[in-house]
């Protein structure tokens, strides 16, 4: 399946389907995956989920608190389960290009825990030089936020 | 929350090192002397100092170029910025000087870390190999590209600035770059930045089409 990416909002990427696309660089070639395919997926304690859109209008700001687990689904068929945690904050990391290109590089998902901020970087591409592969997940930690923006997301 | 909407723009006029004014949203971005880049067909183009000298300003044809001779004594910055659409417009205050309001970015919305400016190989955002990248052993092994932070003020001048100074860099990647606000988020606000590209006299002879790209974080 070919997806009609309108406005060529992403004229870097070659042979985009259903589950991927292609970046050929000068020095390097990246896989990515689909953008408009990938989603966040929040579970909520009577059973009912809530679906993210893509990563462009992720939808996480309009969902509700109270949320029971939290999930990825990526176009490449990867399912990234982030353990129940007191809120969460996930933040996709893009670059956009001055020719208009567009690449995903991760989503980090801010876990808020007792003492800390654990950081779940899902990788979003892989290339012909880094060890990362699409689905993986680089963990880090930070220190609690001082200020608390209304995009965590607390679970029940 | 969705992508912020990225607004690029360069200063083209004439008479005033002035801010830009634009406010996002049905705002129209060419306005107070600035215009809009629009990606994916708009280049911006480094040009001047070789055999026709300096090209004609404000504006010229589509397609001018004027290859710069490398230099054999000195290092020498690039002259001349174009952005080049259905012809070539001067950014008039882009380059090694002491304008503030050179180049400009709008971020419509919210980005929930700050908007770095960083300098490819290409559009797969994932190498750094091009000489102009990379350096020379008399450029120091930095970049050529030199950029600087100007939205809070004008660039130094003692004479001159470079990527060394504060707020400045050399860019190449992630590891040389530059915040355009400074903080950890960006909500509906106008960020200026100048840059210039120096040639060394080590260099090679190249024509060569790096990207400049905006790396940044939102929900």
């Amino acid at each position: 399946m070919r997806i009609d990416i309108s406005g060529d909002s992403l004229p870097n990427f070659k042979n985009l389907n259903g589950v991927d696309g292609v970046i050929y660089g000068r020095y390097n070639k990246v896989n990515s995956v689909n953008p408009y395919k990938c989603r966040f997926v929040a579970v909520y304690p009577d059973g009912k989920e809530i679906f993210g859109i893509n990563l462009f209008t992720t939808g996480w700001d309009e969902i509700p608190n109270g949320l029971n687990g939290l999930r990825y689904e990526l176009s490449t068929g990867h399912i990234i389960q982030i353990p129940k945690y007191k809120a969460y904050m996930p933040q996709i990391e893009v670059s956009f290009g001055m020719d208009g290109s567009r690449i995903f590089h991760f989503i980090n998902v801010h876990c808020m825990a007792e003492k800390e901020v654990v950081i779940y970087k899902i990788v979003l591409r892989e290339d012909q030089l880094s060890p990362q592969k699409i689905g993986d997940i680089i963990m880090s930690k930070q220190a609690l936020p001082e200020i608390v923006c209304k995009s965590w997301k607390y679970t029940s | 929350m969705a992508e912020p909407i990225i607004t690029f723009a360069f200063n083209h006029d004439s008479a005033g090192d002035t801010p830009w004014g634009y406010i996002g949203g049905g705002d129209n971005p060419n306005k107070n002397g600035f215009r809009k880049i629009t990606p994916s067909t708009d280049l911006l183009v480094f040009t001047g100092g070789g055999i026709l000298g300096l090209l004609p300003t404000p504006t010229c044809a589509s397609g001018t170029r004027d290859a710069t001779i490398r230099p054999s004594s000195a290092s020498y910055p690039i002259p001349q910025t174009y952005v080049e659409s259905d012809m070539m417009y001067i950014a008039q205050f882009v380059g090694h000087n002491a304008y503030r309001y050179a180049m400009a970015v709008y971020v419509d919305g919210t980005a929930t870390s700050d908007i770095y400016l960083e300098a490819w190989d290409d559009n797969s955002f994932s190498t750094t190999n091009l000489e102009i990248l990379v350096g020379t052993a008399n450029s120091g092994n930095n970049s050529f590209i030199n950029a600087i932070r100007t939205t809070y003020s004008a660039p130094p001048w003692g004479p001159g600035w470079s990527g060394s100074d504060s707020a400045a860099a050399y860019l190449r990647g992630t590891s040389n770059r530059i915040g355009l606000n400074n903080s950890s988020t960006v909500t509906d606000t106008a960020m200026y930045y100048n840059i210039y590209i120096r040639l060394e006299t080590d260099c090679s002879t190249f024509h060569v089409f790096p990207v400049l790209g905006f790396r940044y974080l939102y929900t």
